[in-house]
């Protein structure tokens, strides 16, 4: 007969030995075994992308329930330099939402405000999470109400969250701008392909967004004063599959400029990059992905030296590079039309030393001879 | 009527019906001064402004090359020619006439063609097609300005680029200095076309110069060679892509009429392309140089 201390003794066993080879057993074996109430608290407050909040790497401690709070903000965007604008729906008001990032086995607990000032019913569908439409069932809040949803990370990875309140209002809401992504380190911290521990110094987060913005009789884009007011043309643009711009960070040209992307020679940076919604295959001009989770999912080794890898709509992927050269990079959509004709352009700004050997110009441009 | 009367006769009116003729045809000539507006098919002769030689800060945008290596050209100091040109660019009113009587391409999709703007989404092709139209309509001679005349025409407005030499141990040392440098140079302008006359006039007292339309110039894509004391050993040239002129300088090919995704230029494209014209100096004789010179078009 199967006893209770039998199958936990069992499950013990197999703990050993799967640790004794080398790997850690998965937190969903030991579910059962965790007393949340025992667990340490943190609350960590969230920031905006591209920017990440601080965090380990590999950690020691044991899982934790991770406290976060996302205010749901309906609020009028620019997105191009002609001024063309959004009635955007967002998570603490960006597009994308602010990436989270918790570990293997810890529990995020969200806190989701729907303020009064807002329009329409929201929720959250959490792509890392278990069950409920990934929280979507049990988080749908009107204008002026919270709800408290707590979910074990159970995959190491980097995942897709968006509001899906129900049928058509799922894309809309997407394509609205209201998505973004959480990460879940392995407690041990990223491994390469050979299970090797890599770090990095760095981190940005890169959420890709397709718009969808209806135009007048004479081209111009139409600007609403009310998400609710773009619905029915928006859905009309929605249907042609084809956006009208395809952007990083919300807005053509958000991370250029002043705000470029920095790094240095030596530098390790990891990319996170999310398309809730449509595919993108990033590619960094000038650099490689050195080890790429194209997938984004931990527990699968790391592919190597990509040139251009690819998100597929509704993931998050993640690019680790350490940079070799100085100079200006763009890290695009490497779909060219989208990079320059929709805007799925970032900039990194690198300084350092010139290696020659990598790459020279051995005469430089001269008459033919 | 005595001989000697006749004379009399003779040396009064023979003056007197040449300074009535004079003042007729002068008349005539300072009627056409105010802006062209579309009022039928008939072209107006737009409002000009004379600049008298003098000498001003040239910063060439053509690349030069000394021992392979980009370096930057300093700026010479020069004096100008002189110059007649377009107090306004030429506008959406004329350049659709232009397009009306079939001599003039159509401007990009996207470009505002709200009367009495500068008219943009137009290309190099475009400006010069106008310009050949705009001179047999008028049967004087206009052409592009080249980015020599229109600095010196821009005088304060123009600021130019800063750019470093080539660090021949590490060539990304321009690149990221000439990035920097276009963040600090791009002011957020609203892009949008305003009315003529909306950025104000400079101390030539032509308006809405550096705005936000770029203006073509006649001067094509060069690269220079030089040697150590900076003297020209070769030069190339290409007229596929010509030099806008604003703020500073760029490279744009010559078919394009919307550069916001960019274009030969490094750094922010330019919002709008749009035009003025030169009127290059005919000499119709002595009687076209007399008007000209009491109109203080000659000194």
């Amino acid at each position: 007969m199967i006893t209770r201390r039998n199958a936990l003794l069992g499950t013990a066993t197999a703990a050993i030995v799967l640790a004794g080879a080398g790997i850690f057993p998965s937190s969903a074996a030991l579910a059962s075994d965790v007393d949340i109430a025992t667990l340490t608290r943190e609350k960590v407050k969230l920031v905006a992308p591209p920017f990440v909040h601080e965090h380990t790497q590999a950690t020691n401690e044991g899982p934790k329930v991770i406290e976060f709070e996302m205010i749901i903000e309906e609020k009028q965007l620019v997105i191009d330099d002609d001024g063309a604008t959004i009635q955007a729906m967002t998570f603490n008001g960006s597009v994308p939402g602010p990436l989270m990032v918790v570990h293997e086995g810890d529990f995020v607990e969200l806190t989701l405000i729907n303020p009064e000032t807002n329009t329409l019913q929201h929720n959250i569908d959490f792509h890392a999470a278990t069950g409920a439409l990934g929280g979507g069932e049990l988080t749908l809040v009107n204008p002026g109400e919270q709800v408290v949803l707590r979910f074990q990370a159970t995959r190491p990875g980097t995942f897709v969250y968006h509001c899906a309140p129900g049928g058509s209002m799922i894309p809309w809401h997407v394509v609205s701008g209201m998505n973004g992504a959480i990460m879940v380190l392995p407690r041990e911290g990223l491994k390469d392909e050979k299970g090797n521990p890599v770090t990095y110094d760095k981190v940005y987060y890169v959420g890709e967004q397709d718009f969808y913005i209806p135009r007048d009789a004479d081209g111009k884009y139409i600007s609403y004063d009310s998400p609710g007011e773009n619905y029915a043309d928006m859905l009309e643009v929605m249907r042609t599959l084809t956006p009208t711009h395809e952007v990083f960070n919300g807005a053509v040209g958000a991370l250029t400029g002043e705000n470029a992307l920095t790094s240095k020679v030596g530098e390790t940076v990891l990319i996170v990059h999310s398309q809730a919604n449509r595919d993108t295959r990033p590619h960094l001009i000038g650099g490689h992905g050195d080890l790429v989770w194209e997938t984004g999912k931990f527990n699968n080794p790391p592919e190597k030296d990509l040139e251009t890898w690819f998100i597929r709509g509704g993931s998050a992927g993640a690019a680790l590079y350490t940079f070799l050269q100085p100079g200006i990079y763009a890290y695009v959509n490497h779909n060219l039309i989208e990079a320059v004709e929709l805007g799925a352009t970032a900039h990194f700004e690198v300084e350092g030393e010139w290696n020659d050997t990598l790459m020279t110009q051995v005469s430089a441009p001269a008459p033919i001879e | 009527m005595t001989r000697r009367a006749l004379l009399s006769l003779i040396s009064i009116a023979l003056p007197a019906s040449i300074l009535a003729g004079l003042s007729v045809f002068i008349f005539s000539m300072t009627t056409f001064s105010s802006p062209s507006l579309v009022a039928n098919t008939d072209i107006l002769i737009p409002e000009t402004v004379y600049i008298s030689p003098s000498h001003y800060d040239y910063h060439p945008t053509e690349l030069r090359l000394y021992d392979g290596r980009n370096i930057a050209a300093p700026p010479t100091n020069l004096l100008s020619a002189p110059l007649t040109i377009m107090k306004y660019q030429v506008s959406t009113n004329d350049y659709a006439l232009c397009i009306a009587e079939g001599a003039c391409g159509p401007v990009d999709k996207r470009a505002d063609t709200s009367p009495n703007r500068p008219v943009t989404g137009v290309s190099f092709l475009d400006a010069t097609a106008y310009a050949k139209w705009f001179s047999a309509k008028t049967g004087q001679v206009w052409r592009l300005p080249t980015d020599q005349e229109w600095v010196v025409a821009a005088a304060e407005r123009y600021v130019g680029v800063e750019t470093i030499d080539d660090n021949p141990d590490n060539p990304a040392e321009r690149w990221l200095a000439d990035y920097r440098d276009v963040k600090e140079r791009s002011a957020d302008i609203d892009p949008a076309p305003r009315p003529l006359g909306s950025f104000g006039e400079n101390t030539h007292g032509i308006a809405d110069m550096a705005g936000n339309v770029w203006e073509w110039t006649d001067t094509c894509y060069e690269r220079l060679w030089v040697d150590a004391q900076g003297n020209v050993q070769n030069r190339l040239e290409n007229c596929g892509v010509h030099v806008v002129a604003g703020r500073h300088t760029a490279y744009i090919s010559a078919f394009i009429k919307d550069a916001r995704s960019g274009g030969c230029s490094v750094g922010v494209p330019p919002a709008n392309l749009g035009f003025r014209l030169v009127r290059a100096p005919t000499d119709g004789g002595p009687l076209t140089r007399l008007t000209q010179w009491l109109q203080g078009q000659r000194s």
